[in-house]
């Protein structure tokens, strides 16, 4: 065992074994507090998934069966039906919820950038304000605020009267196509900031002498930001987009805490705006089926695992890049 | 190196998958006889219960069963235990049970006990805990509650049920009044009544959580139909459903014509229970059907607020909501059957008097029930009446099945998305595959 009562010289090469177990014991904490809180649990789920536990199947009663792939089965089978329906507008709702963050967040951090607005420290604080709150309570709070009769939303509109169409009778969340408007409208309103603060920060990175040399060059407004402000702010932001986007197809809060999976046609297990997690939670929890649950878990990690990766291979957003 | 810290790895997750196969079991002891057996001394005992979260500061129902689980301590010379609630202990418990983490008792409405025996979890009550002499001295519905396939497998202590809380500022007790020569109010007269009234600020005169079946379910009763089928001496049928005949579609059609799309047009399609409870608490609204877990905001919003059971559909049979009993369960790996048996048994009996007098819960032991202490308080009262004629919810595990379907199907009748007759099908329809499928169909 090496001792370290003096200065050890660098070696070249590989480590001696007393180094590297010296290395491996300071480790250790972290490694087993990563074992026993996400490992053992996946390890747990992946074994789950292979059974039929459930309320009726557990241990003490009649024991689970180890079934192998019939969970798996079971979700291809459900993918020819009602399952499709919710992978298609769980790809949907983050790609649009993402695009809107970014280009309202941008948008805004673009109109903020503007150093002859001395008040653009007022406007920044209030447009920051819905990342401030908290965001499972002011869901519940927009459920009410966009209740069909009773919401004050409507009651707004319903002063509105444009010739025979007066908007106060939407319903916001008990017709299917208002329902993903609003779900999509309510992620983005918790969204936006976070987009408009990373986009502030990347657009007063870009040097302004480039602008101006291209205005000098007689380039327009709206060239000047395609050419040369939007690749610039591209590498800084697109980590986020990628980022933002797995976390939309996640976004189990924002879609269960209003409408809880949406208005569900009779007859389905799936609402017009479940996504992947509401509705394995409905099913596992309304059901008590875990085992099929827990396939359903393992078969989300690798889509939403497969998406990202192939994203972020496309976009070389994580490339190292020589400048 | 690398190799055998691989290997290390690789065993710690093959161990994990061990754990899941490991089956503990543990002998369950039953006592036919009905002389209570000599109890142990020294021994502690665990009791679950749900009274208040940990956010709450105070909680005066929890600090009443304390006072009466000591007098049961102190009695039998044993200890017991009160840790704060865990929440969803009802499936904590079909875990935390066979290895021996789980609580002796465990409080909770009977609707939770299906699920519970269905992990096998819980032991029967023996018999010399609660005779059938004793059991006849408690209301039917409580018993039949707490009965799964012939055996009790909990003691109930306190029944409640939903009824109309009225605003006494904006309705008056006149309205509920039956007509001459029937027992009770009926929906026509009812709703004409309610109609009669010029509600401040333009709202609607009634309100309530339409679409979540736990309120439908009296309509459904009224008319006539029912969930499962129950089978004397054997419980609920799952395999008979009463959601689809004719009473029930017609109750379903009641519920659409009630809302402005129907013919009685008493309140909008999205009417539920937050803006229903907004507005009683603001005082906007004159009534709400809801149960006495919101009287305590009604006291803090002052308001001056009636009870009276829901009408009746033809004035001659009361209607019947469900119920829910409260009570008191044992686990079946406890190590002090005994001991938790007879704590079982004091700790109800004792119970529902105290528990009336600090929060209102209604007793189920047929006398103290009839009691003037009760009977004498109006909205006290009224809750008692209505939970004599209430139906348990079915206390099979089944039961999960129902909810959903049903408050979909029953929320999509009342925005006119389908006809009742169509609604009722599909559900049933759902039902059906749901407790198919959960039975490895």
């Amino acid at each position: 065992m090496a001792t370290v009562s003096q200065s050890v010289p660098m070696k070249k090469g590989r480590p001696g074994l007393g180094e590297t177990l010296y290395a491996y014991g300071f480790i250790t904490p972290a490694i087993a507090a990563m074992v026993v809180a996400s490992f053992l649990p996946i390890a747990f789920t992946v074994y789950v998934s292979f059974t039929d536990w459930s309320l009726y199947n557990n241990a003490l009663i009649n024991g689970f069966h180890f079934v192998g792939f019939a969970n798996f089965k079971t979700i291809l089978d459900s993918l020819q039906g009602e399952l499709l329906g919710v992978v298609i507008w769980t790809v949907a709702f983050a790609s649009i919820a993402t695009s809107v963050n970014f280009i309202v967040g941008l948008f805004l951090a673009f109109l903020l950038n503007n150093p002859n607005m001395p008040e653009r420290n007022v406007y920044r604080t209030v447009l920051i304000l819905p990342w401030a709150v908290p965001g499972a309570v002011m869901t519940l709070a927009w459920s009410g605020i966009l209740n069909t009769d009773y919401g004050p939303l409507n009651l707004v509109l319903g002063n509105i009267h444009l010739g025979p169409f007066s908007p106060g009778h939407i319903q916001w969340l008990t017709d299917p196509n208002w329902a993903r408007f609003s779900v999509l409208m309510v992620t983005a309103w918790f969204g936006y900031p976070f987009m408009m603060t990373a986009c502030l920060g990347a657009l007063q990175s870009i040097p302004t002498e480039l602008s101006e040399a291209a205005l000098v060059d007689g380039a327009g407004v709206f060239t000047r930001f395609w050419r040369i402000t939007f690749p610039l702010l591209r590498s800084a932001t697109l980590p986020l987009i990628i980022s933002t986007f797995a976390y939309n197809l996640n976004n189990f809060g924002a879609v269960y805490l209003l409408t809880a999976g949406g208005p569900t046609p009779i007859g389905s297990n799936a609402g017009a705006t479940d996504i992947l997690p509401t509705y394995t939670y409905t099913l596992a929890y309304s059901h008590y089926l875990y085992g099929l649950a827990c396939a359903y878990s393992i078969v989300i990690f690798f889509f939403i695992g497969t998406l990202s990766a192939a994203q972020m291979k496309w976009s070389r957003a994580f490339e190292e890049v020589d400048r | 190196m690398k190799r055998y810290i691989n290997l290390a790895i690789t065993a710690l997750v093959a161990t994990s998958f061990a754990f899941g196969a490991v089956n503990v079991s543990a002998a369950s002891r039953s006592n036919a006889s009905l002389t209570p057996p000599k109890l142990k001394t020294g021994v502690t005992l665990t009791v679950w219960d749900y009274f208040c979260t940990a956010s709450q500061h105070t909680c005066p129902e929890r600090d009443t069963e304390w006072k009466v689980i000591q007098q049961w301590a102190k009695a039998t010379h044993n200890k017991v235990n009160f840790p704060t609630n865990p929440d969803s202990h009802d499936q904590k418990l079909c875990t935390a049970g066979p290895s021996g983490q789980g609580p002796d008792l465990i409080a909770g409405p009977h609707n939770e006990l299906g699920p519970m025996v269905a992990c096998g979890t819980l032991a029967p009550i023996p018999a010399w805990a609660w005779t059938p002499a004793q059991q006849k001295t408690y209301i039917k519905a409580a018993v039949q509650a707490v009965t799964l396939s012939g055996h009790p497998y909990a003691m109930p202590w306190a029944i409640e049920t939903t009824g109309l809380f009225y605003n006494k500022d904006l309705i008056s007790a006149g309205a509920f009044k039956p007509a001459k020569g029937q027992t009770y109010q009926t929906w026509s007269r009812l709703i004409s009544n309610l109609k009669k009234l010029s509600v401040p600020g333009g709202g609607p005169p009634f309100g309530w959580d339409q679409a979540n079946f736990y309120f439908d379910y009296a309509f459904i009763s009224g008319n006539g139909g029912y969930v499962f089928k129950y089978v004397k001496g054997k419980g609920y049928d799952y395999n008979q459903l009463g959601l689809d005949s004719a009473g029930a579609v017609k109750a379903y059609q009641f519920l659409y014509d009630l809302t402005t799309n129907g013919k009685y047009k008493l309140y909008s399609p999205s009417m539920n229970d937050s803006v229903a409870a907004g507005l009683f608490n603001g005082g906007k609204l004159p009534v709400y059907y809801t149960g006495p877990w919101n009287i305590a905001s009604f006291k803090q919003n002052n308001l001056k607020f009636g009870f009276e059971p829901l009408p009746s559909f033809n004035g001659k049979t009361p209607s019947r909501p469900f119920s829910g009993v409260q009570d008191f369960a044992i686990n079946r790996f406890t190590k002090h059957l005994n001991e938790a048996a007879s704590l079982d048994a004091y700790l109800t009996k004792n119970m529902q008097v105290p528990e009336f007098k600090t929060s209102g819960r209604i007793p189920v032991i047929t006398s103290i029930l009839n009691s003037k202490a009760i009977q004498k308080d109006p909205v006290e009262g009224g809750l008692a009446h209505a939970a004599l004629a209430a139906s348990p919810m079915p206390n099979i595990p089944e039961m999960n099945e129902v909810w959903t379907p049903m408050g979909t199907a029953i929320g999509d009748v009342e925005q006119g998305k389908a006809s009742a007759a169509d609604a009722a099908k599909a559900a049933v329809a759902q039902i059906k595959a749901a407790i198919a499928k959960a039975h490895g169909g």
